[in-house]
This record gives C-alpha cells, sequence and structure tokens, in this order.
C-alpha cells in the first residue's frame, strides 16, 4: 500500500485522520444557520461561495459531548456520495503522510462497530490517529 | 281383804293362782259342754231309736190290727219286747188304757200307772186329744229309774173305720219307754273320763306356763329386785346384764342407765366436793361428821380416819360449839350462814382463827340430810392485820419525830433568814431523808456563809479592780494621742507616694511622644506603597494589552495554518502537479507551526507577568495593611497613655480622700479621750458601790471564828487571780503618752499638708 495523505484533526483531545485526497476545504468557523432537524443530526447549513452546503458536528456524530464553538473550531468540507458537506471539528492539527508500516490492523478491533467508519489506526510520532472512512461518517449519526 | 291380800303375796304365787283361775274356767266350761253335748247325743240316738222302734211297730201293727187280729199284734209286742231290752211298748187307748204291751204283766193297766211325771201324762192326754205328738222327749222317773217316753197318736184312718167308725179323729197311742239306765251309766263314764283328763291337762299347763314364768320373768324382775335393793341400800356401783330385746330387757338397760347417770352424779358431787380447796365437812342432822376433806384434816391436825362418825363438837372443840354454831343455825333455819368468824382449836389445843360458811343439805323432796362447813383459815390474814397496825404504829412515831426534826430544821432556817448564820441541824447515825435533808440545808447554809465571805472578798476586789480601771483608763488616753503621731506619719508617706505619681505621668509624657513619631514613619511607610501598588496596577494592564495582542497573532497563525492546510490538500487533490505546490504548503505550514509555538511561549510568558504582578499588588495591599495597623496602634498607645494620665490624676485625688480620712480618724481620737473621762467618772461610782456592798456583807453573822473579811485563807487562792487579771491587762498594748496635744497638732499639720498635695494634683 502506498503511503496516503491525511488531514489530521482533534475531536475531544483525540487525533482522527481523514483521507487529503477525500477533502475539499478546511474552513473557519463561522456562523451556522440552523434548520428543523428531524433526527438527521444536520447542524445546519452555511454558504459556501455561493453554494449552500450541510454542516455535521463530528461530536454529535461520534456520541461526544458537546461543546462551545469558538474561532479557532474548522469546518473540514468533503463530498459524501457526491454531496458536499461541512463537518465541524475542533481544531485542525497537520496534513500528515501515513507510512505502510504506521498502520494498524483494523480487524483487531472489536465486532459491532460501525461499517466503513473506522479505515485504519495510524500511528505516527507516537500519536495515534483513528483514520475515518468518509463514507461511514454520517452513517453513525444516522443510526 | 282381797286387795290386801293380793298386795301381800309374792309376784309368782299370784301368777299361779290366776293362771289356774282363767285355766279352771276354761276347762270347766268346756267340760261342762262336752258332758252337756254328750248327753244330749246319747238322748238323741235313743230318742231317734225309740222312734224308729215306733214306727216299725206302728207299721207293723196297722195292718192284724185293721183286721183286728190282736193275736198278732200281741205277739209281735211280744218279739218287740224280748229283742229290745230296756224297752217297754204300750198301745193305749183313747182312755189311756193299756190294750197291747210289750210285757204281759202292763195289761190292762192304766197308763197313768206306768207314768209318774205330769209332763209325761199331759203329754199322752194331749196327744190323744189332738193326734199330735210331743215335740220334745219326755224323760220319766219311776222307782229311782229314768227312762224315756215317745208318744205317738193312732189316728183313725179309713181302714179302721170298718171297726172303730169315724167320729173319733184318736183312736188311741202307742207308747214306747226306753230305759236311760245303762246311758246314763255310760255318759257318767265318759264324764268321769274326761274330768280326769281335764284336771291332769290343767295341772300340766299351769306348771309349764309357771315354769315360763319363773323362767322368763320371775327370775329376772327378782335380780333386779335384788340390785334395786342394793342400790337403795347406797351400792350403786352394781352392774346388771340383760340381753333380751323384750321389755324386762329393756327395762334393765333403763335401769342400768339410770345407776350410771346416778353414778354420774355422785361422781360429780363427789368432784365437787373434792374441789373445795378450803377446809370442808358435812355432818348428819345429829351433828355427826359424814365427811371432812383433806384440807381440814390439815387444819385441826386430825388422824386421817377415824373422824367420821364422830360428833362434830369432839372433832372441831369451836368457841361456836356451844351457841352460836352456823351449822346449827342453818339446820334448825334451813338459811345458809356466810362468813361468821370464830376460833378452833387443833389437836395440839392451838387456837386458830378462822371464816366459816354454813348451809344445809336437802334431799330431792326437800327434806334436811344434815348441813355442811367451809372453813377459811384467817391465820395468815390475822397476821397480816397485826403486822398493818404495828407498822401504822411505827408511822406515827415516824412522822411525830419527823415533825419535831422539821420545826428544829424550820427555826434554824429562820435565824438564817435575819442573817444568823451559827446554828446547823442535829443530825442522827440512821441516815434516813430527814438526816439526808438536815445534812443539805447545812451544807447550804454553809455554802451561804461561804459564798458571802466570797462576796465580802469580792467587794474589797472590785473596789481595786475599779481603782485599775481608772488607772488604765488614763494609759488609754496616752495611747490615743501615740494614735495621733502615728497618723501624722502616715501623711508623709501619702505626700511621697503622691511625687512618686507626678514622676510617673512625666515618663507618660514622653513616651506618648514617642508613640506619636511612631505613626507618622508609619503612615509615610504606606504612602510609598500605595505608590508602588500604583506601579504594579500599570503593569497588569500593560500586560492584558501584551495578551490582547497575543490573540491576534494566535488567529494569523490559525488562518496561515489553515491556509498551508488547505494549500496541501488542494496540492494533494492536483496529484503530481502539485507536486511543488505541495512543497511550499508544507513550508508555509511548518512556518505557521513555529509561529504558533512561539506565540504560545510569550502567551506563557505574558501569563507569568501578569500573574506576577497580581501577587505583587497583593504584597503591596498586605503591607499597606500593615502600616495602616501600625498607625492604628500607635494612636491607641497614645489613647492609652492618655488613660493612664487621667488614672494617674484620679490617684492624686484618692490620695486627697484618704488625707481627709485621717483627719477624721483624728477626730475620733479625740472623741475617744472625751469617752476615758467618762469611764473615769463612772469608775468612781462604781468604786462607791463596791464600797457600800462591802459595808452591807459586814451584817452577816457567819461564825464565832470570825467575819468573812478575816478569812482570806478559803477563798484567797482564787480571788488573788482577779486583781491580778486587772492589773496585767493593759500591759501587752503599746504604751502611748502625751496624747491629746499631739493629737490636736497632728491634724492642724495634716491639714497643711493636705492642701499641698492638692495643690500639686492640680498641676498635671
Amino acid at each position: 500500500m502506498d503511503t496516503v495523505l491525511y488531514v489530521v484533526f482533534t475531536l475531544n483531545g483525540q487525533f482522527y485522520g481523514i483521507e487529503a485526497a477525500q477533502t475539499l476545504e478546511v474552513l473557519g468557523f463561522r456562523p451556522i444557520t440552523p434548520l428543523p432537524d428531524q433526527g438527521s443530526g444536520v447542524k445546519g447549513v452555511i454558504s459556501l461561495r455561493g453554494a449552500i452546503l450541510p454542516v455535521f458536528d463530528l461530536r454529535t456524530q461520534f456520541g461526544l459531548p458537546a461543546g462551545e464553538y469558538s474561532q479557532f473550531h474548522v469546518i473540514i468540507v468533503v463530498e459524501v456520495a457526491g454531496k458536499r458537506v461541512g463537518l465541524i471539528a475542533d481544531e485542525i492539527t497537520d496534513v500528515v503522510r501515513i507510512l505502510p508500516e504506521e498502520m494498524q490492523e483494523v480487524e483487531s478491533l472489536p465486532p459491532g462497530l460501525p461499517p466503513n467508519l473506522i479505515a485504519g489506526l495510524g500511528c505516527k510520532d507516537d500519536k495515534l490517529i483513528v483514520l475515518l472512512g468518509i463514507d461511514g461518517i454520517l452513517d453513525t449519526g444516522k443510526s | 281383804m282381797t286387795h290386801n291380800f293380793l298386795k301381800r303375796t309374792r309376784m309368782r304365787v299370784k301368777f299361779l293362782l290366776a293362771t289356774c283361775l282363767v285355766i279352771g274356767i276354761f276347762m270347766s266350761y268346756t267340760l261342762y259342754q262336752g258332758i252337756d253335748f254328750h248327753t244330749k247325743t246319747a238322748m238323741q240316738q235313743v230318742e231317734e231309736s225309740s222312734r224308729l222302734l215306733l214306727d216299725n211297730t206302728y207299721s207293723a201293727m196297722r195292718f192284724p190290727m185293721s183286721i183286728g187280729d190282736s193275736k198278732t199284734v200281741e205277739e209281735q209286742l211280744k218279739g218287740i219286747g224280748e229283742h229290745n231290752t230296756g224297752v217297754d211298748v204300750y198301745i193305749t187307748n183313747s182312755e189311756r188304757k193299756i190294750i197291747y204291751a210289750s210285757k204281759e204283766g202292763y195289761r190292762h193297766n192304766t197308763m197313768d200307772n206306768y207314768l209318774k211325771e205330769d209332763g209325761s201324762r199331759e203329754a199322752l192326754e194331749n196327744a190323744l186329744l189332738s193326734g199330735t205328738e210331743p215335740t220334745r222327749p219326755l224323760v220319766d222317773h219311776m222307782r229311782g229309774e229314768s227312762s224315756m217316753v215317745i208318744i205317738k197318736p193312732i189316728l183313725n184312718e179309713p181302714s179302721c173305720h170298718h171297726c172303730h167308725t169315724d167320729f173319733r179323729p184318736v183312736l188311741g197311742a202307742i207308747v214306747a219307754k226306753q230305759s236311760l239306765k245303762g246311758l246314763f251309766a255310760s255318759i257318767n263314764a265318759a264324764r268321769n273320763r274326761l274330768i280326769l283328763c281335764s284336771v291332769l291337762t290343767l295341772f300340766g299347763l299351769v306348771v309349764f306356763i309357771y315354769l315360763l314364768f319363773v323362767r322368763l320373768v320371775s327370775r329376772r324382775i327378782g335380780a333386779l329386785k335384788l340390785l334395786s335393793s342394793k342400790v337403795a341400800a347406797g351400792d350403786v356401783t352394781v352392774d346388771v346384764h340383760d340381753d333380751h330385746e323384750d321389755s324386762i330387757g329393756k327395762l334393765t338397760n333403763n335401769f342400768n342407765t339410770m345407776i350410771k347417770s346416778i353414778r354420774d352424779r355422785i361422781e360429780y358431787a363427789n368432784s365437787l366436793k373434792l374441789a373445795i380447796s378450803d377446809p370442808f365437812f358435812t355432818v348428819d342432822t345429829g351433828m355427826r361428821v359424814t365427811f371432812i376433806n383433806e384440807a381440814a384434816v390439815r387444819l385441826l391436825g386430825l388422824p386421817a380416819d377415824g373422824v367420821l362418825g364422830k360428833l362434830c363438837q369432839d372433832v372441831f372443840q369451836s368457841d361456836a360449839c356451844d351457841g352460836g354454831c352456823p351449822v346449827k343455825h342453818a339446820l334448825a333455819t334451813g338459811k345458809a350462814t356466810v362468813g361468821k368468824r370464830m376460833t378452833l382449836r387443833d389437836r395440839e389445843n392451838r387456837e386458830i382463827p378462822v371464816m366459816s360458811s354454813a348451809s344445809v343439805l336437802r334431799d330431792s323432796a326437800g327434806n334436811i340430810l344434815g348441813g355442811y362447813e367451809i372453813i377459811r383459815d384467817l391465820t395468815v390474814e390475822v397476821a397480816a392485820e397485826q403486822k398493818l397496825q404495828s407498822a401504822y404504829r411505827r408511822e406515827e412515831e415516824a412522822k411525830e419525830a419527823l415533825e419535831t426534826r422539821v420545826r428544829e430544821l424550820s427555826a434554824i432556817l429562820e435565824r438564817a433568814a435575819h442573817g444568823d448564820f451559827t446554828t446547823r441541824g442535829q443530825t442522827t447515825d440512821a441516815n434516813s431523808a430527814m438526816d439526808v435533808m438536815t445534812r443539805r440545808i447545812n451544807a447550804t447554809l454553809d455554802g451561804m456563809v461561804a459564798l458571802i465571805s466570797q462576796m465580802k472578798e469580792y467587794s474589797v476586789a472590785v473596789s481595786s479592780g475599779v481603782w485599775n480601771i481608772s488607772r488604765e483608763n488614763d494609759h488609754l488616753a496616752e495611747r490615743t494621742q501615740q494614735q495621733a503621731a502615728a497618723m501624722e506619719e502616715i501623711s508623709t508617706t501619702l505626700a511621697q507616694l503622691v511625687t512618686n505619681i507626678r514622676e510617673n505621668l512625666t515618663s507618660i509624657r514622653q513616651v506618648d511622644s514617642l508613640s506619636k513619631d511612631a505613626v507618622k514613619v508609619a503612615e509615610d511607610g504606606r504612602n510609598l506603597v500605595e505608590k508602588t501598588a500604583q506601579a504594579m496596577g500599570v503593569m497588569s494592564e500593560k500586560s492584558l494589552k501584551i495578551a490582547e495582542m497575543m490573540g491576534l497573532i494566535n488567529e494569523i497563525t490559525f488562518q496561515t495554518n489553515l491556509l498551508s492546510v488547505n494549500a496541501a490538500v488542494e496540492a494533494a487533490r492536483a496529484g503530481e502537479q502539485g507536486r511543488g505546490f505541495a512543497v511550499v504548503a508544507e513550508e508555509v505550514r511548518n512556518l505557521a507551526k513555529r509561529s504558533s509555538s512561539s506565540a504560545k511561549d510569550i502567551d506563557a510568558l505574558v501569563r507569568e507577568i501578569t500573574s506576577s504582578a497580581n501577587t505583587a499588588h497583593q504584597w503591596v495591599d498586605k503591607v499597606n495593611e500593615y502600616f495602616t495597623k501600625i498607625v492604628q496602634t500607635s494612636s491607641q498607645v497614645s489613647l492609652a497613655l492618655e488613660e493612664i494620665k487621667f488614672s494617674s490624676e484620679e490617684s492624686a485625688a484618692g490620695m486627697a480622700q484618704m488625707n481627709k480620712g485621717v483627719l477624721e480618724l483624728c477626730d475620733v481620737n479625740e472623741k475617744n479621750t472625751g469617752f476615758a473621762e467618762e469611764i473615769a467618772v463612772e469608775m468612781k461610782n462604781l468604786g462607791d458601790t463596791a464600797e457600800k456592798l462591802k459595808g452591807t456583807t459586814e451584817m452577816f453573822i457567819l461564825d464565832s471564828a470570825g467575819t468573812g473579811v478575816a478569812q482570806p485563807a478559803r477563798g484567797g487562792g482564787r480571788l488573788a487571780a482577779i486583781p491580778l487579771d486587772l492589773g496585767e491587762g493593759p500591759a501587752p498594748r503599746p504604751q502611748l503618752q502625751g496624747l491629746p496635744q499631739r493629737l490636736l497638732a497632728g491634724v492642724d499639720a495634716e491639714g497643711g499638708e493636705h492642701d499641698k498635695y492638692d495643690n500639686g494634683f492640680k498641676e498635671f
């Protein structure tokens, strides 16, 4: 397997990674227009250069405690099933290249976790990074 | 006569006679009846046989007669006469003439020759006239021989009419004459046998009944009679037993019960008699002793037996025997005598005073059987009475003696009342209550003599004591003067004290100014600290501004980082074409990282400075606080010094008060001097009174030896202590001299000093 570039961010002190190739853009925090929500987990919408895109809070998605938003929060814009969505993260940390030997096997994880969510575990500079599969991110909130 | 006989004869004779009589009557009657019956029966049989013979004869004759066959009739009758001995048959005509007869010789005789009895003749005549047979058999006695006569009339029947025609109803009669000689002989024989049998039976029966009576009644009653005779004679110890259930048995049992009851009663009476503990005896009407109990025997010392039956007079030998004997009186009048006093004589002829009660003994019918007497020995009582009388006499004597002695004592006491104590009561060796009293009175008089003597001595002592007190009173005045001197010394000491207080005040003033300087220095320090605090505040403000600027730097760093990330993302998406751009993006990102870490360091430094400034500010505040406290404390010290000053001033005022007090004491001293003078006057009066007392005691006459004053030896030992006490009393006290003048001078001097001190206090 080749080296892959990951955008690394933090949620509640824990490092998570999304493939850079699947990341469209990282935005600074901006006001979110809330929408009437009926359990889809969508936080609201923002306008990005004339286009409207829905925003999800990853804390809510991963069942972590919600926190106050600051100006240092970021919205990571990705494309899921052909749609652009924004994901709110606590902090953007770095863009790293994870070598195959730095990857951990997913099979060692216990069964029953949401499918397609965890693509693997990377270990970089003694930090454990949860590598997320972009297709499984939004399933967790829905389930 | 008969009654007397019945009363006198014995029971069994009476019973025998009665039995004989009854059985005899009964047997006679039975015998008579038997003989009578036997005779009648025999007669009846004879009659019947005669009639039968007659009827047979008649029926046998009818036919021959009807045909006039006289011969046959004759023969037949002859045959009858031959075959029947003792029987004669006659056939008469209507004129009672015998036509035919069973015996040859009787023919042609009249029937009257063979019928002697009138009754028989009448019956024949009647039968011939009327043709009826006599209803009862007839007995005819002829020539000492009895015979039965049966008459049957021969009626004129139709068969007879041919000869006799029919104008006569009765033709004649046929008469049978049966001799009763044999019959009577047999009857007599039978009667004799019967009588013999009856007599024998009677005898046997009587004997049997008599024996039975003797066995069942007479013998038992006889035994009972014997016992009752014994009882009547006074022997009640008999006991009879009879287990029969009949009346005699019950009678015997009742008799037994009766005897037992009598025995019980006798025993009861005896018990009563024996239960009398006083001497007791009974006599009969002839005054012979019938009973005497143990107590009486003991009282008189009599022999135990040989008294009974003797004359009462011989036994008791009383003075009352010749007249006034209670028993005789009781026997004569039938009334009891109670509590009669008399004298008895015992065997040794000693007189015994007694009290006796007597009464009569009666039987159930109320007849007097004798009398009895209960005696009570009064020897002890009489002795007691005599003792009592002698005791009374002794008492009287003692009383007189007592009165004599009481009179003596009262004379002595009267003399003592008039002041003469020289006489004393006389005592005896008897040691009686009177002696004790006399001794007590003597002792009292002695005691009074001693007391008066002591009083005399004491009055001397009082006089000397009063003198001593006067002397001591003078001493007291001197001591009061000494007191005044002491007070002067106190005033001097007080002045020294005031000086000391004044020096104290000066020292307090110096301390006060020093404390005020300290306050000023403290306030300067506080101002400096306040300035420092202001500088620190400025530094804090600047630090805050640096912090704000750090926020801006952080934001820029953030944005830069974001930009570098986006660049990296974009380069990654661009693939091979973006490789160069990726390098740039990475450089930018590293730059952003470095600036971010620098910003963080600066931020940490600024925070440190701010916190240090804050800490410094706090310290400055604390220092400021301390300075404030120093200032406050200094002020308090100043205030305290002020208070000390006031206190000292008040002490000075207190000293003035004390001075005044000392002056008042001086006044008191002066008054004490006055009191001492008054005491001196009173002492003089007391001395006079003591002299008077001494004069009074002189009038008592104590004894011949001398007066109380002349007897110092008795009370001297005790009295010596009194003047000694009075003399030594003031010895421990401090000697004071020259009191009044010094006292007044001291007061004046102190008054001056007091003013001076007051002025001194006012300086403070």
